[in-house]
């Protein structure tokens, strides 16, 4: 880091705190953060869900929009004046926390989500990198997952574009944060001791609740060893900031095929997660002086014509 | 007892009705038979597709097939929207065909099952969900009890589904006793779906096929319907079995329960979850309309000019 640049700077957009119980949160995709938020905004009192039905985000489940900042209510530390950051990093008043998982735990998580789910992220829409691998018809998991491995070896760079691929260790910056607690959301008591943390802090009886939003496949099912010892590569750094244990995994495992229903099942939520994201993106263009001076104009045409001219959803939207 | 209701009004009889003007074509689509099929075959005849406007519309269809259900997108006349003396005309005149497709009741309840109530397709079903619950076994979604209930409810509670059209007996829709149809094709019978798509390629000069759009879960209805659910469902539909003739198909008495794996109960929630976020969006979108929503843009766009962007930055939610 330059000793010129302020610590803001170099520290992620995403980190969040909550002045009010002196809480810092370093949010890291796929390792507890939407049930990390949901009991931040709780605690803090700053859920506000009426925000939701106004929410024109591709989110693909209700307990998703909690990322929206409307709906979380929770502050960015870099919109903080930066002597307040400085107390905030250096103050002993103030708990700073961020939660690590196994980074293989977490590639499967990120795969299964963004590249098998199809759940709208910068990997964007092309997934010839990683496509399907078929078994009679039916959708592999253990071979899609290992093709999927390979294709971050081989093209590490553009799935870095969508932060759920990025290593750990460049989210939690230990190296500018001082963090008082490192969580290990995959170990007994992990999750529990934050809602512990936010239940002192508060006041308020905060739990954590699972918001269950992957298939539920047991990873040993699917990965093996090779498929393993490539994603510990690519995420060589955290294991060696975070001193995560190199997991055995079965030389070679099974296929796990899902069924001929499991595979028409996943057919139908990609279509739906597709069409979700068409309309977010259609809704989101909407919002511009052009598309209000359209509106302005449409509507007075309207009234002159007592609701003969631009009636129908096209009229009124286009 | 007379199987079609009574009222004759022109939306009664013809309020789902579509025309294909250059083909002389009219069609009475009816949820859950076909009618993506049929919907895509027609605008595909008389060029009126528009698969370059899918992206700029809101409506909650459930994949990208199924926006051909959107006037915007199928460009298929509205056969209410025409003046009374060309909807004389298409009505009697022997140039035009008029068509409509059926479907085994029993068939056609469990495709609106499935896609409504199980899967949570947008639509007018809140009530319906509530009553039509899921049955659960140690955590897993039975698919036979899930069904049989269904068919209970929708006989003991038949108003609270049949607000939705997907549930409406087809003899509400294709109205034979009003209508003189011309081709009544029945789309599970071999051959019949390929019958209109021989008069659609004749009439439009293109070769016209059928394929499949709406396609569901795939599973055997013998798999999950016993005689008692098939019964109820047949008494629900009986005007259908009264007005098409419909020979009733036997089921067996019991059947196994149809258990969904976890993976697959897993899916229908995740599914559901998309579900439910399309309608929120969807729905959101719906208020983007009007002066008064224009104005606010236009205050946005300066105030944002105004604070070089930190202001009204983020697009995502209405009136931040």
């Amino acid at each position: 880091m330059s000793s010129s640049q302020p610590p803001s700077a170099t520290i992620a957009r995403s980190v969040l705190v909550v002045p009010s119980l002196k809480i810092l949160y370093s949010p890291t995709t796929k390792v507890a953060c939407t049930t990390i938020k949901w009991m931040l905004a709780e605690a803090a009192g700053t859920l506000n869900i009426e925000a939701i039905p106004r929410l024109l985000a591709a989110s693909l489940h209700r307990s998703q929009t909690i990322h929206n900042r409307h709906v979380s209510g929770l502050q960015r530390l870099n919109d903080l004046p930066p002597q307040h950051i400085e107390e905030i990093l250096s103050s002993p008043d103030w708990v700073r926390f961020a939660a690590l998982r196994d980074p293989v735990a977490r590639a499967y998580s990120a795969w299964e989500n963004r590249i098998f789910m199809r759940a709208q992220g910068r990997v964007g829409a092309d997934f010839d990198s990683v496509p399907d691998v078929l078994t009679d018809g039916c959708i592999n998991m253990t071979a899609s997952f290992a093709a999927f491995s390979q294709a971050l070896v081989d093209h590490t760079a553009e799935f870095m574009g969508d932060h759920h691929f990025v290593p750990q260790s460049q989210v939690v910056r230990k190296a500018l944060i001082n963090y008082d607690m490192l969580v290990r959301i995959d170990e007994p008591g992990g999750i529990d001791s934050i809602a512990a943390l936010l239940r002192e802090r508060s006041g308020k009886d905060i739990q954590p609740r699972r918001h269950n939003e992957s298939i539920g496949v047991p990873l040993h099912q699917v990965c093996d060893q090779p498929t393993a010892a490539r994603l510990m590569q690519v995420y060589s750094a955290d294991y060696e900031t975070f001193g995560f244990e190199r997991r055995q995994f079965a030389a070679i495992v099974e296929p796990y095929v899902l069924s001929a229903s499991e595979t028409q099942l996943v057919t139908l939520v990609r279509q739906s997660v597709e069409r979700v994201t068409s309309v977010s993106r259609a809704a989101q263009s909407k919002m511009s002086a052009r598309y209000g001076v359209r509106q302005i104009r449409k509507a007075f045409f309207r009234k002159v014509s007592f609701g003969r001219m631009y009636n129908t959803p096209r009229g009124i939207h286009w | 007892m007379h199987p079609f209701p009574p009222d004759t009004s022109l939306l009664a009889i013809g309020g789902l009705t579509l025309v294909a003007p250059s083909l002389k074509i009219m069609y009475t689509p009816t949820p859950k038979v076909a009618c993506s099929s049929i919907k895509l075959m027609l605008a595909t005849a008389q060029e009126s597709h528009r698969v370059d406007l899918i992206d700029q519309i809101t409506n909650p269809s459930v994949s990208r097939p199924q926006t051909i259900h959107d006037p915007v997108i199928n460009g298929l006349t509205r056969l209410v929207d025409l003046p009374q003396r060309e909807i004389n005309n298409i009505f009697r005149s022997s140039d035009w065909v008029r068509v409509a497709a059926l479907r085994d009741p029993v068939a056609r309840s469990y495709s609106a099952w499935e896609n409504r109530i199980f899967r949570r397709a947008p639509g007018d079903t809140q009530k319906a969900i509530e009553l039509a619950r899921d049955v659960l076994v140690d955590g897993r979604l039975d698919l036979a009890a899930s069904f049989a209930l269904f068919a209970q409810m929708l006989g003991e509670h038949t108003d609270a589904f049949t607000i939705d059209q997907h549930f409406l007996p087809q003899a509400h829709i294709v109205r034979t006793d009003v209508i003189n149809y011309d081709m009544l094709i029945q789309v599970d019978k071999q051959g019949d779906m390929d019958r209109l798509s021989t008069l659609i390629s004749e009439r439009s000069g293109k070769t016209i096929t059928a394929s499949r759009l709406n396609e569901g879960m795939k599973v055997d209805l013998t798999k999950i319907c016993d005689g008692h659910t098939a019964n109820r469902l047949m008494a629900t539909y009986f005007m259908d079995y009264e007005a098409f003739g419909f020979a009733p198909r036997t089921y067996a008495p019991t059947v196994e329960p149809y258990l969904l794996s976890q993976n697959e109960t897993q899916l229908v929630y995740q599914l559901r979850g998309v579900m439910e976020r399309l309608l929120s969006v969807s729905q959101a979108s719906t208020k983007q309309a009007g002066a008064r929503y224009g104005l606010r843009q236009i205050r946005r766009a300066v105030v944002r000019r105004a604070t070089g962007g930190s202001a009204f930055r983020d697009n995502r939610i209405l009136d931040q």
